[in-house]
């Protein structure tokens, strides 16, 4: 349902969106549209010529005394053309339509994935770009096919339309009074619209939350929870309020609907169908000046004529709703992202730069960085501890280029980074973030996180998997580093536990020539023996690359080079550990509480 | 990958169905009669539209006069006007309130068997999914199937009258027009077939194509996309996926061509026949009137659209059999942890005895817990350390009796935990589980972990303030009524991963229970938060029980007992102090955990 907009579109607005909508079909399939209209013209013509005038032609013959074989052979030569029209109308469908379809599926669906890939990181945190994103991703290709088919169904209508009342026109004007009588159900139909909406949307909040009971209730995330607390009653009764509340809701609008619904069919039925009936009856007993064939072919006319009109509104609508939809779509893909490529060349080398740095999120009341100064020189191994929502997280984003910052610079090798490449700048980094995921691609695939070629040996997957530790989860796999990861595609893929998919997202890190290497908080899903194995592997293994290392346990950050403390927003100190110790500030005060438990017990033990 | 073996699912599709209608009528019994009620007005209906027009043109044909004819339409005005009444109070009035009361009754039903399923059903793959699917549509199915009873009584009776009517007029008319209408019958299924083999043939490729749709919507990847070169890898399959349903479109396109020309063919020649051979009648024959004629048309045209949707409705039957089986294995379900029939006095003592557990059974059971010896007393604080997956977490939940020990005994106060009532079992114990979870409902409604009220307030601020929330309480315009999640409400507070946890412990806290356990709670907090956890617990619980899980040993180390778990197996035990002299596998990861802070305080000393 789309969400009605307070907006108010201009028919401007209206025409450019669904033309817009054409333009992407037209691009994919030039010939989709006006092949599927001609269809709609033919198909629209056969059916008024076979229902209406070959009857009428077959019954008012009768009368007018035609013989037997003249009216039956004409019959017949049509039936011929109507089944040569529906095979072909077959193959049409099946060889080319469905084919073009395709086509026009796959253009719009690529366009929308290359370009969300474009948009800047923001856009997924900012909820309100993002619900457009969704939806253009959700339900763009439809919204564009459903102009198409909006658009043939019209001139489907129209011709049906035009050939109807011609006939009707043919047999006695007068009759298109009738057909005019539905017209005055246009405002009610309009109101019975809004009627439904209104219910609907009077609903929603009420549905949301029967749902939401729904999920907790079957869901394994909430299964312990809802075992071991009170849970579940409340849940239920929440459940069974809202249902109360939205039968309360149908309740109320369920009168005035059925009023609507009555008046409505009553006019069109009886009004208009019987009444032309009762005319038509008249014009051929008592007037005498009509035949019994146009008596029969009249009501279904009518009745077509009347069906076309009465949901007249609704074709304008239609076209209305699916401009809302293109609009979303246009929104999305217009989105300049502001995260683009420089035109210098990347460095050969140098220091990572945050100069006065400031950033805050959209919509965010607060700055998460506040003129956050550092300097990260080549090889260097960088730890920065504090604590949660300290803003250490966003730094990483910062220096991946995930955003930009508000004020300030972030520099490579002395040139602003928005003045480099994009990708070849991001490039020098290995990363793994942390809400790292796995993908359900290859092992190897996962490795080295892009398609693999011939150039990637074996040899070096494998060895970036031993080095992160997954060697032992390895061998238990029965097609090695090309097992399939998830059982999404593959149902012998392999299911990786919390620590296991850790580590194969870390091997990433090793399968790639990193100028610098950046580890949020890695080893929070590992235990201390393979958390332990991690960094000194990591500092092996990095021996010529940066490492910056984010976390809060300070035990991690002891055999850094240079330790940055970020609080609020910036940094608070920095210097080595043992710097940070004599200055006896707040990271000594940090430090002193986690090892206390350890160092008087490691007292005792020696 | 293995691609349908197109298993034929075998349903008994008319005792399901008897099935379903008990269901329904328990309760809503108003919804059967209505249903079938209105199923056959609307069938003798078509009939009726029929009949009007034979009389209408036989009157028109015979000459009767204009008073007649005029007396048959009015006649038909006044039908029209009262069954139009009927239509409406039942489909605009009562029928979306009928199911709205069935969904709400059925649904209930369902969520007290649910919380009712064991815990180890979720293990069950197979099982939980189609756990998850009876709960998503159940209600859609026993709807349709309703809604697709009403519709084939519907049908039946009017292609029955249909064709009575047609007897008074032609009975070679009325044959020919219930043979055409087996022969779509068939081919109809015929199409169903291909249908159902076409999208069997598209699913594994629905599913890559979404799949890589998901990538690139949910904002769990975008950073990964924007960081590696996984994007190119997704946009490749989904050309694949394409290149892919070209294919099978194309593969399937002549049989599609073959059947709808057929399709038509037969409608057409049949449509034409019968109006050659009905003009024969009336030109020829003279043995019809007009009016037959007019019948004869109108009541093929009918019969086709009937059929057409009859076949459909029928065809459903079997999707909502099969659906029906799957709700009745999961409403059929048997929990079998289940009441005892003792109430928990206070707990002074929880003894494991030789217990070992696995998940699943047969060939996939996997052992996780084996001969497993412990006690935990009134007062003591106990802490659990191992490796990741050294089964610690599966331990605590054998506690709560979430699952029952395969091997060996639990015992509450010397009782068997199988011997107390659950609700009373569960009351003495509170956890805070690695994947706590805070519902959307307010502050003081996740703490309680049910309704709340005002009376109830003083507990709950204790209980914040010893999971040490009072500060983030503070700041909240609402306090305790604030609604977390902003699952229904956009002002909704969202809590950061530290803050929820805390919450969360704060619901173990209200719950004053004797034992309580604290699976890795740390884990989301940073030191200081941490070390005023680990204070805040000791200080709150100083003579209640306390299960501790971590592996991070600075945590655990001043508990009273220390069990090291290994693979499953407890390999040590006792104080921090015993465990370090022993200088086994504790100390050892102790130390390894130590170093770096202890040389370096050294340093610094």
């Amino acid at each position: 349902m789309a969400k009605k907009d307070d907006k108010k579109y201009s028919v401007k607005r209206v025409v450019e969106n669904n033309l817009f909508a054409l333009k992407l079909i037209h691009e994919a399939a030039p010939f989709l549209t006006a092949a599927l209209i001609i269809d709609a013209i033919l198909q629209s013509l056969i059916s008024v010529i076979s229902n209406a005038y070959l009857l009428r032609y077959a019954i008012n013959g009768i009368e007018e005394g035609l013989t037997f074989s003249r009216i039956t052979t004409v019959i017949l030569i049509w039936m011929a053309v109507r089944i040569v029209f529906w095979v072909a109308k077959q193959f049409f469908n099946y060889k080319y339509v469905n084919i073009a379809s395709l086509k026009v599926s796959e253009l719009v669906n690529r366009r929308l994935l290359e370009h969300a890939e474009k948009c800047d990181l923001d856009c997924y945190e900012n909820p309100e770009f993002y619900d457009k994103l969704a939806k253009a991703l959700d339900g763009g290709l439809n919204s564009v096919f459903q102009v198409q088919s909006s658009l043939v169904q019209i001139v489907y209508f129209i011709i049906s339309f035009s050939a109807n009342t011609l006939l009707v026109i043919l047999i006695d004007p007068v009759l298109l009074i009738f057909s005019l009588i539905p017209l005055i159900n246009l405002p009610l139909n309009i109101k019975r619209n809004k009627l439904n909406y209104d219910r609907d949307m009077e609903s929603t909040v009420q549905n949301r939350r029967s749902d939401y009971s729904l999920r907790t209730f079957y869901l394994a995330d909430y299964a312990k929870e809802m075992r071991l607390s009170g849970m579940p009653t409340f849940m239920l009764d929440r459940f069974v309020e809202s249902g109360k509340k939205i039968l309360e809701i149908i309740r109320r609008y369920g009168v005035k609907l059925a009023i609507i619904d009555y008046a409505t069919n009553e006019i069109q039925e009886v009004v208009t169908t019987l009444g032309a009936t009762m005319y038509s009856v008249w014009k051929t007993l008592v007037v005498g000046t009509m035949g019994l064939g146009d008596c029969l072919v009249i009501l279904n006319s009518l009745n077509m004529i009347t069906y076309i009109l009465s949901n007249s509104s609704n074709y304008a609508l239609q076209f209305h709703n699916h401009a809302l939809y293109i609009d979303n779509l246009r929104d999305f893909l217009d989105y300049q992202p502001r995260i683009v490529d420089g035109a210098k060349p990347l460095p050969d080398d140098g220091d990572l730069v945050l100069d006065n740095v400031s950033f805050k999120y959209s919509g965010a009341e607060n700055c998460t960085l506040k003129n956050l100064s550092l300097r990260i020189k080549p090889h260097e191994k960088v730890a920065i501890v504090g604590h949660n929502g300290a803003g250490k997280t966003t730094l990483v984003k910062l220096l991946l280029r995930l955003y930009d910052a508000d004020s300030g610079s972030v520099s490579y090798g002395g040139v602003d980074v928005r003045d480099l490449p994009l990708k070849a700048y991001r490039d020098i980094f290995g990363s793994v973030m942390q809400d790292y995921h796995v993908f359900a691609l290859s092992v190897a695939e996962n490795v080295l996180r892009r398609a693999r070629t011939a150039a990637d040996s074996d040899d070096m997957i494998l060895d970036a998997l031993a080095k992160a530790g997954f060697g032992g989860k390895l061998s238990t796999f029965e097609w090695g580093i090309d097992t399939q990861i998830t059982k999404e595609f593959a149902d012998d893929g392999e299911n990786l536990s919390g620590g296991e998919a850790q580590k194969l997202a870390i091997s990433s890190i090793y399968a790639k020539d990193n100028r610098f290497v950046i580890l949020d908080e890695p080893s929070s899903a590992l235990d201390p023996i393979a958390e332990h194995e991690m960094y000194e592997n990591m500092l092996r293994a990095s021996g010529d690359c940066g490492v910056i290392f984010i976390s809060h346990r300070l035990s991690s950050a002891v055999s850094a080079d240079r330790i940055y403390l970020i609080e609020d927003g910036s940094v608070a100190e920095s210097g080595s550990h043992e710097e940070l110790m004599r200055l006896d500030g707040k990271y000594a005060q940090m430090f002193r509480h986690q090892a206390e438990n350890y160092v008087e017990s490691a007292e005792v033990a020696q | 990958m293995k691609q349908n073996q197109k298993p034929k699912q075998k349903t008994n599709t008319l005792k399901n169905m008897m099935w379903m209608f008990k269901v329904v009528w328990r309760h809503t019994p108003g919804y059967i009669f209505w249903m079938i009620f209105e199923g056959v007005v609307w069938g003798f209906n078509h009939s009726i539209g029929i009949l009007y027009i034979e009389l209408l043109f036989n009157s028109l044909d015979s000459g009767i006069g204009f008073e007649h004819t005029a007396k048959i339409i009015l006649a038909y005005a006044v039908y029209l006007l009262l069954f139009n009444i009927f239509h409406q109070l039942y489909w605009t009035i009562y029928n979306p309130r009928i199911q709205k009361r069935l969904s709400i009754a059925l649904n209930s039903e369902l969520f007290r068997q649910a919380v009712r399923l064991d815990l180890a059903k979720y293990d069950d793959p197979e099982f939980y999914n189609d756990f998850v699917w009876s709960m998503e549509q159940s209600l859609s199915h026993i709807i349709g199937t309703m809604e697709d009873t009403g519709k084939l009584i519907n049908r039946l009776i009017a292609s029955v009258t249909l064709v009575s009517l047609l007897l008074s007029v032609n009975v070679v008319m009325a044959v020919v027009i219930v043979a055409v209408s087996i022969i779509m019958f068939f081919l109809q299924r015929y199409g169903n077939r291909i249908n159902k083999e076409m999208s069997e043939d598209m699913n594994p490729l629905n599913r890559e194509g979404s799949y890589v749709m998901r990538i690139f919507r949910l904002p769990d990847w975008a950073k990964e996309l924007r960081t590696s070169d996984i994007g190119d890898i997704m946009l490749g399959k989904y050309k694949k996926y394409y290149e892919g349903c070209k294919q099978i479109k194309l593969k399937y396109s002549n049989r599609y061509i073959i059947f709808y020309s057929t399709i038509n063919i037969v409608n057409i020649v049949a449509e034409v026949g019968m109006i050659v051979f009905m003009l024969y009648q009336v030109m020829v024959a003279q043995s019809v009137l007009l009016g037959g004629f007019a019948i004869a048309l109108n009541a093929y045209w009918k019969m086709t659209w009937q059929i057409g949707d009859l076949v459909n409705r029928v065809m459903n039957y079997h999707a909502h059999s099969l659906f029906i089986d799957k709700l009745i294995t999961f409403l059929d379900c048997k929990p079998e942890i289940v009441d005892g029939d003792s109430s928990a006095e206070p707990l002074e003592s929880l003894t494991i005895k030789g217990v070992s557990f696995a998940y699943g059974s047969g060939d996939k059971a996997k052992t996780v817990l084996e001969d497993i010896d412990m006690t935990i007393k009134r007062g003591e604080k106990i802490a659990i350390v191992g490796y990741n997956g050294a089964g610690k977490t599966t331990l605590t939940k054998l506690l709560m009796r979430l699952y029952d020990p395969t091997g060996g005994e639990i015992c509450y106060n010397g009782k068997p935990l199988s011997a107390y009532k659950l609700d009373s079992l569960r009351g003495r114990i509170a956890a805070v589980f690695q994947d706590y979870r805070i519902f959307a409902a307010t502050l003081g409604e996740n703490v309680v972990g049910g309704h709340y009220d005002a009376s109830m307030e003083p507990e709950v601020r204790a209980a914040l303030d010893a999971s040490a929330f009072t500060d983030k309480l503070n700041a909240l315009p609402k306090g305790i009524d604030t609604v977390l999640t902003r699952e229904f409400d956009d002002e909704g507070t969202q809590l950061s991963g530290g803050e929820a946890q805390k919450v969360a412990i704060a619901r173990a806290f209200y719950k004053q229970a004797d034992l309580i356990i604290l699976d890795e709670p740390s884990s989301a907090l940073d030191p200081i938060a941490e070390y005023a956890l680990n204070r805040a617990i000791s200080d709150y619980a100083k003579d209640k029980a306390i299960v501790f899980i971590s592996h991070r040993l600075s945590t655990t180390r001043s508990a009273d007992r220390i069990y090291m778990f290994d693979s499953g197996r407890i390999i040590e035990s006792g104080s921090h102090d015993e465990l370090i002299t022993r200088g086994g596998k504790y100390a050892q990861m102790f130390n390894l955990q130590a170093e770096q802070y202890r040389k370096k305080v050294a340093v610094e000393d």
